[in-house]
């Protein structure tokens, strides 16, 4: 054990012996009896340790409610069938594409009797023929997906 | 932390109780000490976490103490990014006190104050080893653990945070005299 070594332990560790490494604490209490610099060090350091453990230490706890913490959804689902957090992950996810799946599969053939006036415009939805400012036509059906479909945030989360 | 995993919430309530303290005196202390509804909302994600996010955790890679401490110091970090600063530390030692004997506290509170004021001016990472080491009374490996470094680093860390905090109460403590 060397001077420096055993300045950098006090340094680090402060005036407790039994918090510094255990193969270089003897080499430290060793030197302690016989340097000066180093028994100065760890006097020095003493009077800072109280102060630093009484920082660390004096903060007004409080209480966490368990239950509040579990979000409603995963409480519901632990209930019914004993769902395992974070397992089912990808169940939202894919929830969300067989609905997804499901109309697209619908749409083609709803839309004909949505249709009414407006045929000639629905059909020809190609960028350029939309003008700036006026996205309604295209815009309109993705809100209304939108609205039915915004996933949760486990879904959003899965996706 | 297995009986979490499968959906206790007997469990889980145990665990909140256990982490709850240690994370809060993280938390507050990693921000300084000074934005107790931060770290009580830190604290509070930080739980939740545990129970969202329980399939995540690894027990061959450490104690739920060290993830649970890991999560709260990111979230500490991810705050103060996040926040302006609310006040100049010079502008709140002038703050009029609402104590009965404002005096003799500020006599008796003195030192405690001297190194509130250093300990601001201290990084987050020395604040939280600081807290982990002479708080928690953690190793310098599980500290390591909590701020994703080494347990050299963490020494290093903790080495300087007392060199700068002396040189900081000295200077303070030179300018009152």
């Amino acid at each position: 054990m060397i001077v420096e070594r055993a300045l950098e332990i006090l340094a680090a560790y402060g005036a407790d012996a039994a918090r510094w490494p255990d193969d270089e604490r003897a080499g430290v209490l060793a030197l302690a009896d016989h340097d000066p610099a180093v028994k100065a060090a760890l006097d020095e350091v003493r009077g800072l340790d109280g102060l630093l453990a009484g920082w660390a230490s004096d903060v007004p706890l409080r209480q966490f409610d368990a239950a509040a913490l579990v979000p409603v959804q995963t409480t519901i689902e632990h209930t019914k069938s004993g769902f395992v957090p974070g397992k089912m992950r990808w169940a939202g996810g894919a929830l969300v594409a067989a609905s997804l799946a499901l109309v697209v599969v619908l749409m083609p053939a709803s839309q004909p009797a949505m249709m009414t006036g407006q045929d000639a415009i629905a059909e020809d939805v190609s960028i350029a023929n939309v003008p700036l400012g006026s996205a309604s036509d295209i815009v309109e059906p993705m809100d209304g997906f939108a609205m039915i479909f915004t996933p949760t945030a486990d879904e959003e989360d899965a996706v | 932390m297995l009986r979490v995993q499968q959906g206790d919430r007997v469990a889980f309530a145990v665990l909140v109780r256990a982490l709850e303290g240690p994370g809060l005196r993280l938390a507050d202390r990693t921000l300084g000490g000074n934005d107790r509804a931060t770290a009580e909302d830190i604290v509070q994600v930080a739980l939740t976490r545990l129970w969202t996010m329980a399939d995540r955790f690894d027990g061959e890679r450490g104690s739920v103490g060290g993830w649970f401490r890991r999560i709260v110091f990111n979230l500490c970090l991810d705050r103060r990014r996040a926040r302006r600063p609310m006040m100049a530390i010079e502008a709140a030692m002038t703050l009029a006190s609402e104590d009965a004997n404002p005096e003799a506290i500020a006599i008796e509170n003195d030192t405690r104050r001297q190194l509130d004021t250093a300990m601001a001016q201290l990084g987050e990472r020395q604040r939280a080893a600081i807290q982990l080491f002479h708080g928690e009374g953690l190793t310098m490996a599980e500290i390591a653990a909590a701020l994703e470094t080494t347990p050299k680093a963490v020494e290093g860390l903790l080495a300087r945070a007392r060199m700068e905090l002396k040189a900081l109460m000295v200077a303070r403590e030179g300018e009152a005299t």
